[in-house]
């Protein structure tokens, strides 16, 4: 009997579909923050969208680039002990993607970043909001308030944060059904 | 092809993002290309922005594409200058404009249209979209 292309399309997509989702996951834990002299986030982003690329879509790759970027920017923008660590994580398990951030902060910080998380709301509502702030912002070109917001509003993560021991870890949740 | 104007971000000694504005008789084509990562891309496009805003008026231009089919990545920091250049070519292009982007990036599908102001109607009814796929 002989092949025919069609055979081949339906066992590659009969494969794909039966193939176990890949497991992967890094940390990356730097410090002390007063030494990073190079352009971190950017280090970390270009290497998750490589290596999420190289397993699933690069939908999905890109949405880790943008988490990360905007993540580990964050915490080079705040640097509240300079000898202290920050810490990014990234996991696919099959179900989700699931990127943390973690770096000291204080009480204060760490309540201005749950009000931020908790003013969200749906990706529809963090997507007026989005709106709201660039215009608010704009005129003075004022730095920062966006990339929280956009990775709700723009790739529709889910967003948490928790603090103990002076630490806040942001984890940013991403459903692979969509 | 004439080139009325570029503008470009340097990183590490190598060109990382550029924006050329130029025109084919009388199209006039503004493309993106690269990547936006820098704190403040202000420091290497203010010129650009400048340039711009004095030779467009100076055009006779008919018809009007905004490409971003190559942006591959723009960071939160990056948002208010996309939306400086943008607006410079709205002020001085009076027809309509299409807007080539790529299908399946969520910075270009939800987060763009924010930047293209695309609540004024104003704005609105002289925009179209081309979807592209991701080069």
């Amino acid at each position: 009997m002989t092949e025919t292309p069609t055979d081949h399309a339906r066992d590659d997509a009969s494969s794909a579909a039966n193939a176990p989702r890949a497991n992967v996951s890094f940390v990356v834990d730097v410090g002390p923050l007063s030494s990073v002299v190079g352009d971190l986030p950017t280090v970390v982003a270009e290497f998750s969208l490589a290596l999420v690329g190289l397993f699933y879509p690069s939908t999905l790759a890109k949405k880790a680039n943008v988490v990360v970027t905007e993540l580990v920017q964050n915490i080079v923008e705040n640097v509240l002990d300079p000898t202290s660590h920050g810490r990014v994580s990234l996991a696919i398990d099959g179900k989700d993607l699931v990127i943390a951030v973690t770096n000291a902060a204080t009480d204060e910080a760490a309540a201005k970043v749950r009000a931020k998380i908790d003013s969200l709301g749906t990706p529809a509502e963090a997507k007026k909001l989005l709106a709201q702030t660039i215009r608010e912002r704009r005129p003075q070109r004022l730095k920062g308030g966006l990339g929280l917001i956009r990775l709700v509003a723009e790739n529709r993560f889910t967003l948490s944060c928790a603090h103990s021991d002076g630490r806040l870890t942001v984890t940013a949740r991403y459903p692979l059904e969509g | 092809m004439k080139i009325l104007t570029y503008g470009e971000i340097m990183d590490g000694g190598a060109s990382v993002f550029h924006s050329v504005a130029k025109l084919d008789g009388e199209r006039l084509f503004v493309t993106f290309e690269g990547v936006i990562r820098i704190d403040n891309p202000y420091r290497y496009l203010e010129p650009y922005l400048q340039e711009l805003d004095k030779t467009l008026p100076d055009q006779t231009v008919g018809e009007c594409v905004i490409d971003f089919a190559q942006l591959r990545f723009c960071n939160s920091n990056g948002f208010y200058v996309i939306m400086d250049i943008v607006e410079t070519v709205y002020r001085h292009v009076k027809g309509n404009i299409t807007v080539r982007r790529v299908r399946d990036d969520d910075w270009q599908q939800e987060t763009l249209p924010i930047l293209l102001n695309l609540d004024e109607d104003a704005i609105a009814s002289r925009t179209a979209f081309e979807e592209v796929r991701a080069l």
